[in-house]
């Protein structure tokens, strides 16, 4: 099954071909040909002189359509706009936009010859969000409800001759932040790629284009609808989002503007799966978030996927994250993912407070956190396994518990953080009450801030083992052993940390609680009776991430 | 027997493994061999906790170490014993401390009969306390394995070795065979010496007696002795004078001085420690004057050594000097220097085997010296043999004594050499006219006769037909030196007659003993006269010299 797009948009104009001009020039025409969507487009021809170096709305060549008024709140319009002469840079308002609202008349500089503009069809967005839109680049921003819309261009030398029609517009639609096209389709067994979704955008939607094999967004998506089949695989694709600006070089849309949705197949299934995929946004002031909204049935395959300059990334518990990279990112809510080998670069927050959320494995390196403020939020340290932390230059917590309890931490490393009680230490007791932490298997013993009315207990239990051969191999009971703490670590030198006879099975073994390394020594002993042994010596260091073992074959002293 | 454990303490805080037992005299003490004491404290040393005075447990740092064998306990850290702990231990070797501190008591095990007892000496010295000859025998032994003693002695404190390690054993019971045995430089474990003794019989004078010996006397240093009777001097580094006493006597007195325990003193030396000439060193650009005797030492470091002069060929420009060895190594070209600041550069050094006793061997009638031993000539016997400096072995002459018996005070005695039944009186004839009035010499026609009397009488024919007695103090070939006499008035004419009067004077008992030399057998004329107040008859005789002596009886018959 074919991808088939749906679109939240509202067509405020598909066949703009009676345009009112602007500025001076031919008169206005309809153009049927090149058009983009519906039956024609605007068309008007430059007067064929060289724009003026001090562009106004009067002194350029452009036209517009009067449209049914609408708000400019939570407003986004798109319209794609051409123009054929070479025009002047962006600064200059090369090719812009014309908006109308309020008896306030404005243009919006999107493209010039020095952005590389070629002369083709361009797909403009334009925030009109009265608090959020860009500043006018020419006139005064619109004051009221839009009514018209429009183009124009400023050219940027003498052609000698006026044609007919050398700039175009077509195909205005307008969308809130969230609102942007959905795309369905495929089977199990005939998935679809991104750029079959691209492709798949016979209307100029424009929010998802292939142009020269490169993927570009430039407006919401949404993959799966409710009700519909959903199969999308791609690999080692990167989605790039357009970063659409002014000649002001003020972004031209909200900073809420671009995002991924991947929906909920209801009574249909949506399955995506990425396979070194890579979602770039434009930066952290214009980001991206993600949604997965997926529900039982659906399911989200990631693997080795990018995100870049996300804003809010919201995973899901269906389907599978292994080694997804975040990079600059605002937030990551699990969600109730598995995450398994994530890597966190530099991003401000992760959200592991869902049910099922788990990150196991994986780094954070480095993450934009102010003193005192956590990284991760969760309310179950066990939540995060395996996971190392590396936050060297920066500060803050790496991890803020918000919920008593006791828990096991299972190989979590720390580096880069402050001292126990400090701005900038490893774990964030912000429970109010009595956390316990475990810690195990190589786990790094982290250092503690408490919140009001918070206190930590945090125990490095390993073990501290000692196995008894003969020269034989055989094991050796009866064996008595004696290990004690040594200098350089934290306990008094002498304090007896093992003694006793080992086993029928040679051994001897005790675990203990550790902070930081244990040098120690001491030896094994067997010489009441014969046969006697030599003593052997024992040393070495509780390591705080697997304690000691010492595996030992003792000498015949006879 | 096992380690008696309440008979030892460890502290903690010391590491000191001590011995509280009874003392080697006491009612009961106890020995341990080093094993044992291994055995014990590794007993401890895996216990879970220390009891009473036994301070020592699984808490405590392992505090021995078996070094492979059952012979070799080396203690641990701090742990030590001191010289009382290791009176009561044997069977091996005891290491401890490190660098600067350490400490090595190795074992001694002597290989003997059950009784002997034996002394050691050490670093030049005989120790003074011989707590391991115990109970008439020694300490620790295994009669099974025919050892007299086990115990373990000190050889390296303070982290310097004693004496190279080196150990001299020395067994000198009085009245028994002497022995000694060497140890250059004890090894770890047990180090064997091999002294034994057994009843000596020809030492069978009670030492209370022999200390009354008094007499003999002994002239220390080189000495020049004609043994041989050749008149040309041997050299020695003693010459003894047994005085009254027999040889054998003699070396029962030197016994005696040099017995176990003896507070004499022999070249400077305990006579305890001497032992004889043990090296003989060429010397050369000598300086100063050495002393006979006097201790001597050399070198310094890996080369240093002592020893006593015993003897020097010259005490001012001295080639050869004959010492005892005593510490360290022996000189290589260092110079030595005498206790008196003389000095000298070693050269060749030559090493002489010691004989036990020093004087070599007595037979029981006769002594077979030591190299360089002296003993005076006339205390010899051609039975008897000495070594001089030389190292060449000689042998003295036979002395043999003839005696006449049968005689009284006052008798007039002549003994000449016998020519059918009267004094042969052609025996020798002068060599040329002596007519001098201050002749000191007579010299005969022919040699005279080697088993002359190296003094005595000669009778000589005088141009007025007398034969006149004149006392010789030597003679040598064919000259007897006289006491300056004057022949002017009647001399001596050439070829005129002389004879050896063996005897010729007023005897002063019942018997007239002179001894000579052995050559040959000779018959003896015999003539004793007394014309005095009881005048007996002329009495005439002839005996014969064999090579055991001779005598022969005047039968004295009254002229009255």
């Amino acid at each position: 099954m074919a991808i088939t797009i749906t679109s939240q948009l509202t067509d405020v104009s598909l066949n703009p071909g009676s345009p009112t001009s602007l500025g001076t020039g031919d008169a206005p025409a309809s153009e049927t040909v090149i058009n983009l969507e519906g039956t024609n487009c605007a068309a008007i021809g430059h007067a064929g002189t060289a724009g003026s170096a001090s562009p106004t709305i009067a002194n350029m060549r452009g036209m517009y359509t009067t449209v049914t008024g609408f708000t400019r709140t939570d407003m986004h319009i798109h319209i794609w706009i051409r123009d054929l002469y070479p025009v002047r840079t962006k600064a200059l308002n090369g090719v812009s936009v014309y908006v109308f609202g309020g008896g306030n008349a404005a243009l919006y500089g999107f493209e010039g010859f020095d952005t590389g503009y070629a002369g083709g069809w361009y797909h403009a967005v334009l925030n009109l969000d009265p608090t959020t839109r860009p500043a006018a680049d020419i006139g005064t921003a619109p004051g009221g409800n839009i009514t018209r819309i429009g183009y124009e261009g400023n050219l940027s030398a003498d052609k000698g001759e006026a044609f007919l029609q050398n700039c175009y517009f077509d195909a205005i639609r307008r969308g809130t932040h969230a609102q942007g096209i959905s795309f369905y389709g495929g089977t199990t067994g005939a998935r679809h790629t991104l750029k079959d979704c691209a492709d798949a955008d016979t209307s100029y939607y424009g929010l998802l284009r292939s142009v020269g094999g490169a993927l570009t967004v430039e407006g919401p998506l949404t993959f799966g609808v409710a009700t519909q089949t959903t199969y999308i695989e791609d690999v080692l694709k990167t989605l790039a989002f357009t970063s659409f600006t002014t000649a002001g070089d003020a972004p031209s849309i909200a900073a809420d503007y671009y995002h991924i949705v991947l929906a909920d197949g209801t009574t249909g299934v949506t399955y995506v799966k990425w396979t070194d995929i890579t979602l770039k946004g434009v930066s952290r002031a214009v980001p991206f978030t993600f949604d997965c909204l997926l529900a039982s049935g659906d399911s989200f395959v990631s693997l080795r996927t990018t995100f870049i300059f996300g804003d809010v990334i919201t995973l899901c518990g269906f389907g599978s994250s292994k080694q997804d990279r975040f990079i600059e990112c605002a937030e990551i809510i699990l969600n109730g993912a598995f995450m398994e080998e994530p890597n966190f670069t530099n991003c401000d927050a992760v959200d592991l407070t869902g049910g099922n959320d788990y990150i196991y494995l994986g780094s954070t390196v480095g993450h934009n956190t102010a003193i005192n403020v956590p990284f991760i939020t969760t309310d179950d340290l066990t939540k995060i396994e395996e996971h190392s932390f590396n936050n060297t230059g920066g500060v803050g917590h790496a991890i803020e518990i918000t919920t008593t309890g006791t828990y096991n931490m299972y190989a979590v490393m720390y580096s880069g953080y402050g001292l126990d009680a400090s701005s900038s230490a490893m774990i964030y007791n912000n429970s109010g009450g009595l956390v316990t932490i475990n810690i195990s298997n190589r786990g790094t013993v982290p250092t503690i801030r408490n919140g009001v009315g918070a206190s930590t207990v945090v125990n490095n239990l390993v073990p501290v083992t000692v196995f008894v051969d003969d020269e034989n191999g055989n094991a050796l009971n009866g064996v008595r052993i004696l290990i004690e703490a040594d200098t350089g670590g934290p306990l008094p030198v002498g304090t007896e940390i093992l003694t006793g006879l080992t086993s029928g099975v040679g051994r001897l073994s005790t675990n203990h609680n550790y902070t930081t390394a244990q040098p120690v020594k001491g030896w094994a002993r067997k010489s009441t009776t014969t046969p006697f042994y030599k003593e052997y010596p024992l040393i070495g260091v509780i390591s705080i991430h697997i304690g000691l073992v010492f595996n030992i074959q003792m000498i015949l002293d006879e | 027997m096992a380690i008696v454990a309440a008979d030892w303490t460890i502290t903690r805080s010391t590491g000191a493994i001590r011995y509280i037992g009874d003392d080697h005299g006491g009612a009961s003490p106890s020995y341990a061999t080093v094993i044992e004491l291994h055995r014990w404290i590794g007993d401890l040393s895996d216990d879970a906790t220390s009891t009473g005075d036994d301070e020592h447990s699984i808490t405590d740092p392992g505090a021995s170490d078996r070094l492979g064998i059952d012979n070799i306990i080396k203690l641990l850290g701090i742990y030590n014993i001191d010289a009382n702990a290791s009176e009561h231990l044997y069977d091996g070797s005891i290491i401890q401390g490190t660098g600067g501190t350490e400490e090595i008591y190795d074992g001694i095990v002597n290989f003997g009969n059950a009784d002997v007892q034996i002394q050691i000496a050490q670093d030049g010295a005989v120790l003074a306390d011989d707590w391991w000859n115990f109970s008439g025998g020694g300490l620790n032994p295994d009669s099974t394995q025919g050892i007299s003693h086990r115990f373990m002695l000190p050889v390296r404190t303070a982290g310097a070795d004693i004496d190279l390690r080196r150990i001299l054993g020395t067994a000198r019971r009085y009245g028994f065979g002497y022995s000694e045995f060497f140890i250059n430089g004890t090894s770890r474990g047990n180090n064997v010496l091999a002294l034994k003794d057994a009843t000596d019989l020809n030492n069978g004078t009670a030492s209370g007696t022999v200390a009354t010996w008094t007499g003999i006397t002994n002239t220390e240093g080189y000495r020049p002795i004609d043994v041989n009777n050749d008149t040309v001097d041997e050299y020695y580094y003693s010459e003894w004078n047994k005085d009254i006493y027999t040889i054998n006597q003699l070396t029962e007195r030197m016994k005696y001085l040099t017995r176990d325990g003896s507070a004499e003193t022999m070249y400077g030396l305990s006579a305890e420690l001497f032992r004889g000439i043990t090296h003989d060193i060429v010397i050369s650009t000598p300086t100063g004057t050495f002393v006979e005797p006097e201790s001597l030492s050399w070198g310094t470091g890996a080369t240093a050594g002592t020893g006593q002069l015993l003897a020097i060929d010259s005490t001012t420009a001295g080639t050869v000097m004959y010492i005892q060895h005593l510490t360290g190594v022996v000189p290589s070209t260092n110079t030595i220097t005498g206790n008196g600041g003389a000095t000298a550069l070693a050269g060749t050094v030559t090493a002489h085997t010691i004989p036990t006793p020093f004087f070599g061997i007595s037979t029981g009638s006769a002594i077979v010296g030591s190299y360089g031993l002296g003993i005076e000539a006339a205390d010899l016997a051609a039975t008897d043999k000495v070594t001089d400096l030389s190292g060449t072995q000689i042998t003295p002459p036979n002395n043999v004594t003839f005696t006449v018996f049968g005689t009284v005070a006052g008798d007039r005695l002549l003994v000449t050499n016998n020519n059918a039944g009267a004094p042969d009186e052609a025996q020798l004839s002068n060599n040329a006219l002596i007519n001098g009035a201050t002749v000191t010499a007579i010299v005969t026609s022919t040699a005279i006769p080697t088993d002359t009397p190296s003094t005595g009488t000669i009778r000589v024919e005088r141009a007025s037909g007398n034969y006149t007695n004149h006392a010789y103090t030597s003679y040598t070939g064919s000259t007897f030196t006289i006491g300056s006499t004057d022949f002017s008035t009647d001399t001596i004419p050439a070829t005129n007659n002389i004879y050896i009067a063996y005897v010729d004077e007023a005897v002063s008992g019942t018997s007239k003993a002179f001894t000579v030399v052995y050559v040959a057998d000779r018959t003896f004329f015999v003539r004793l006269r007394d014309g005095g107040v009881t005048p007996i008859k002329e009495a005439e005789t002839t005996g014969i010299l064999g090579a055991n002596g001779g005598s022969a009886t005047v039968n004295r018959i009254s002229d009255e």
